[in-house]
């Protein structure tokens, strides 16, 4: 591969992640507010809305899925190192190149099914706003895309340097 | 060799629920009538996973046959809402002659056209929607006035309540019995299977028989599966499932009666129900409302099935 | 049986947990074939997320980011080490009666687990604890919240199976505390082994005194949150956000300790974190419904009953059952497909309903912090940053110890249903 593609895929992952992370901490931030909201509803707004339930749900999955990719983006994905450790440094690797293109596989299925899933959504619908099952399913094929891509461009990265920013700094390794 | 994999959301004992009755006089019927050719095996308990998900599953042939909850069913089929009317059975034997008859029929119709699942039937999930709450009985609208009651998400439901002068409240299910146990609502609705199988008596105080809503259970099955039914296999179990509803009627009276009933919750809450003049002052407050915003929520369609349902009430005998 | 293989395969030559399970369940699906039965895959990936109850993790992690980041767990550490830091061990011990403590505040252990993960971990490691061993008697002590009520596993089979919950809240109690106490006695009796940590300074009255002050208002937080469940004004779950508004509260208004850039720094984490645990419990679905579509369970239980038909084997055969099932499954899908086997299996065999469910949920709590999958671990090692092969070893004199205890459960019911009893006769 062209030193080029890969300065570039590189950068494009970082940026995609540094987004992605931007939303999921939206999405976070606003599953807690929902949640106090539900429970300020009930003691001092009492408008009787019931929808709280079913929305905090599903921003939860879209934050959770979508940091998926972030997941796989700092390889933070946990698995066993048993095997990798016991390997000297050429088969490591390979080891680790196999491991990748399994995930990557399991990520592309899931983005593939995924679509149809959510055009299946169009006829099912939640019972808050009325609104159709696309919204709440489309998390699934686009955070599976974005992990996808995550992971195709951690293939190209050195698989023992750690990035800098993972969410445990120092940790054991 | 073709099986029809039956999921229905309870224990698979046909004298626990209706729908273990159901399940299980269907698997004998069909197996027996077709002499094997057609086999039922059954998933109970919500094994597969969320009512509206199992749904799903039977549309796309994954399973074959589902029981469904009204709740479920609004997923795939939001005009279900229309049932949501309240205070229109004051009987239960009159919901056998509206579901089983020309609305049940029209109601089948409309959904076949809309989801593509063919509709065997609409059974019994245990009676009438009931209100408890551990404040106070409830014998008039007022009593209603700053209760916090528990509800599904549904928009008829929660407007029932605020119609009458609750506070509709939201609670996941499986919160349910531990906001009841501590206060965080005061009361909730369903119907007594479901009271005593939740075991809300252990929590709430006093049980009000409102019978304001009836949820019948809609069983379907995939239609790609029974058209490769022969006409004879069909039949079978086609009559099968009438039966089997039969059945889940019968065992619903019968714990309704039985020592894991009525009786049994009266044991544990004061238990009172709303005379026919208690009654019409809560259909005055809430029925409009809730008629009001079916048929703005459903628009035309669903004004013309609401009216063919109260019609069909009215006409029951 | 090819998907178990394939499964023990990919997790032994280091496929993360997550996509080991998500490819199980699609080569199981891909077995029985068809389209429909493919996109069950991304369908479970969606449905095992949508649970209301998951969100008290990202919510307790999201509280003990602030706590940390504001330093209302160093606050709460010194206090701790006041009050037992003269003992070999006093911050472990204090981790464990914390347990105790906070289970009236959650009904998951995997929440436990994310609370405490985030917060006395660290906490222990500044006090020059191992990790690994920090980790253990965090794991170890989350099973004792869903053990104390309430427990949404308990609420769970009591519905499923018609027992009363209140009974099995109740008879939970006495073997929650027991589980804490033997634990304390294995952190006791590791204690030189391990040369735990032990504070130079001695016990004083007056030390507790400065650090009680110095924390009130960190110490009030559980005082808070638990009395907002106990008086009814929120469900546990929503209690894991209220945590997170009174954290914010002091950290922003009292202590002035956050910045709104930290801020959005702790809500990435905790997305962060979440993901990758949550990955594992959406992938996990999918070999679920696989497993419960072939009935597969259910076929396990049916020939372990044709083994033997002496109670006590059918018991041991039935703590095997769940023990390893936990392996695989969600346990809160294990349970709704076992309870209707077992319910009606445990009372043939004579043992109360409510002895039974506990002895059923207790097993399953467990088996959340066996590896290969267990999702305590996983909550952990995701949160420290320490390899769950390391935590799992640490974990061994624990796990022992809570096994024993349920084999105790399971064959001695007065434990489980003097309580009950208790209740019952007054
Ligand atoms: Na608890
Ligand atoms: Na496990």
């Amino acid at each position: 591969m062209p030193e080029n593609f890969l300065s570039k895929l590189e950068k494009a992952a970082s940026r995609v992640n540094w987004v992605v992370e931007r939303i999921c901490a939206l999405l976070v931030g606003a599953m807690v507010v929902v949640i106090w909201f539900e429970v300020a509803e009930r003691y001092f707004l009492e408008l009787g809305h019931t929808w709280t339930e079913e929305l905090s749900r599903y921003i939860m999955i879209w934050a959770a899925l979508l940091a998926v990719s972030c997941g796989a983006h700092y390889r933070e994905h946990i698995g066993l190192a048993l095997l990798r450790q016991r390997l000297p440094e050429k088969g490591a690797r390979a080891l680790t190149l196999l491991l990748d293109l399994i995930s990557l596989a399991f990520f592309l299925f899931l983005t593939y099914f995924g679509v149809t899933m959510a055009q299946n959504g169009a006829t099912q619908f939640a019972t808050i706003f009325g609104m159709t099952m696309v919204v709440p399913f489309a998390s699934v094929p686009i955070s599976s895309a974005l992990t996808a891509f995550q992971i195709f461009a951690a293939i190209f990265r050195d698989p023992d340097v750690a990035l800098v920013g993972g969410i445990n700094k120092g940790a054991a390794k | 060799e073709k099986t029809i994999k039956l999921h229905h959301l309870n224990k698979n004992d046909p004298f626990d629920n209706p729908t273990g009755a159901m399940a299980t006089v269907f698997k004998s019927l069909v197996e027996a009538g077709t002499n094997g050719s057609v086999k039922v095996q059954i998933f109970p308990s919500g094994q597969l996973g969320k009512d509206k998900d199992v749904l799903q599953q039977v549309k796309a042939g994954v399973i074959q046959s589902g029981i469904h909850s009204v709740g479920g069913f609004a997923s795939a089929y939001p005009m279900i809402g229309v049932l949501d009317i309240p205070f229109v059975f004051t009987d239960i034997s009159k919901t056998y002659s509206v579901f089983d008859g020309p609305f049940g029929k029209k109601l089948a119709a409309d959904i076949e056209k809309k989801t593509g699942m063919h509709v065997l039937g609409f059974g019994d999930s245990g009676g009438f929607f009931h209100i408890t709450n551990s404040k106070h009985p409830i014998t008039k609208p007022a009593d209603m006035d700053g209760l916090k009651i528990r509800t599904m998400g549904l928009d008829t439901h929660k407007t029932i309540i605020s119609s009458l002068g609750g506070q509709p409240a939201a609670i996941a299910w499986s919160e349910v019995y531990t906001a009841l146990q501590t206060g965080v609502a005061d009361g909730q609705m369903n119907p007594i299977p479901i009271i005593a199988l939740a075991k809300f008596q252990e929590v709430q105080k006093y049980l009000t028989l409102t019978g304001h809503l009836f949820a019948p259970y809609v069983w379907v099955i995939n239609t790609k599966f029974w058209d490769s039914l022969s006409d004879t296999e069909k039949a079978v179990v086609q009559n099968a499932a009438k039966s089997a509803i039969v059945a889940g009627r019968g065992i619903g009276r019968i714990i309704e009666a039985s020592d894991r009933g009525l009786p049994a919750l009266s044991k544990a809450m004061k238990v009172n129900a709303l005379s026919p003049k208690e009654r019409e002052a809560f259909k005055q407050k809430s029925l409009p409302v809730v008629k009001e915003l079916i048929i703005k929520k459903f628009g035309p369609e669903g004004k013309e099935m609401l009216e063919a349902f109260m019609k069909a009430v009215e006409q029951a005998d | 049986m090819t998907v178990v293989v394939l499964f023990f395969f990919l997790i032994l030559i280091g496929l993360p947990v997550g996509v080991t399970l998500g490819v199980a369940g699609v080569a199981g699906l891909i077995q029985i074939g068809g389209n429909e039965f493919l996109l069950m895959a991304p369908k479970r990936y969606f449905e095992g997320l949508d649970l209301f109850t998951f969100m008290a993790m990202p919510f307790f992690i999201l509280a003990g980011e602030i706590m940390n980041k504001s330093g209302i767990t160093d606050r709460l550490a010194a206090f701790a080490d006041a009050l037992v830091g003269y003992l070999r061990g006093g911050l472990a011990h204090s981790n464990m009666i914390a347990s105790v403590l906070f289970a009236g505040m959650t009904g998951a252990a995997v929440a436990d687990t994310a609370a405490f993960g985030n917060t006395l971990v660290p906490a222990m490691e500044k006090e020059g604890y191992s990790r690994p061993f920090s980790c253990a008697v965090t794991v170890a002590g989350s099973i004792i919240g869903p053990t104390i009520p309430p427990s949404n596993l308990m609420v769970i089979y009591g519905s499923l199976m018609g027992v009363s919950i209140a009974g099995l809240f109740a008879a939970g109690i006495l073997p929650g505390i027991l589980i804490c106490l033997l634990c304390m006695a294995v952190i006791a009796a590791l204690g030189k082994r391990l040369n735990l940590p032990k504070s130079k300074e001695r016990f004083s009255l007056l030390r507790i005194f400065w650090a009680f002050k110095s924390s009130f208002l960190a110490i009030l937080m559980p005082g808070i949150i638990l009395g907002g469940i106990l008086f009814g004004i929120v469900t546990p779950t929503e209690a894991a956000a209220i945590a997170v508004f009174y954290a914010l509260f002091i950290s922003t208004v009292i202590y002035k300790a956050l910045k709104f850039s930290d801020i959005v720094e702790m809500l990435i984490r905790t997305a962060r974190i979440t993901g990758v645990v949550f990955l594992i419990i959406a992938a996990a679905s999918i070999l679920s419904w696989w497993m419960t579509f072939m009935q597969i369970p259910q076929k396990i239980a049916a020939f372990f009953l044709y083994l033997s038909s002496n109670p006590d084997v059918i018991i041991g055969l039935i703590l095997l059952l769940l023990l390893g099932i936990g392996m695989f499954m969600d346990i809160n899908a294990a349970l709704i497909i076992l309870a209707p086997v077992l319910g009606p299996l445990t009372s043939s065999i004579g043992m109360d309903p409510v002895h039974a469910g506990i002895m059923i949920v207790l097993a399953l709590n467990i088996s959340l912090m066996t590896p290969p999958v267990g999702a305590c671990l996983f909550v952990l090692s995701s949160v420290t940053g320490e390899r769950i092969e390391k935590i799992s070893v640490a974990l061994v004199p624990f796990l022992i110890v809570e096994v024993g205890i349920l084999i105790v459960v399971a064959y001695w019911d007065t434990l489980t249903l003097f309580i009950p009893r208790l209740l019952q006769g007054s």
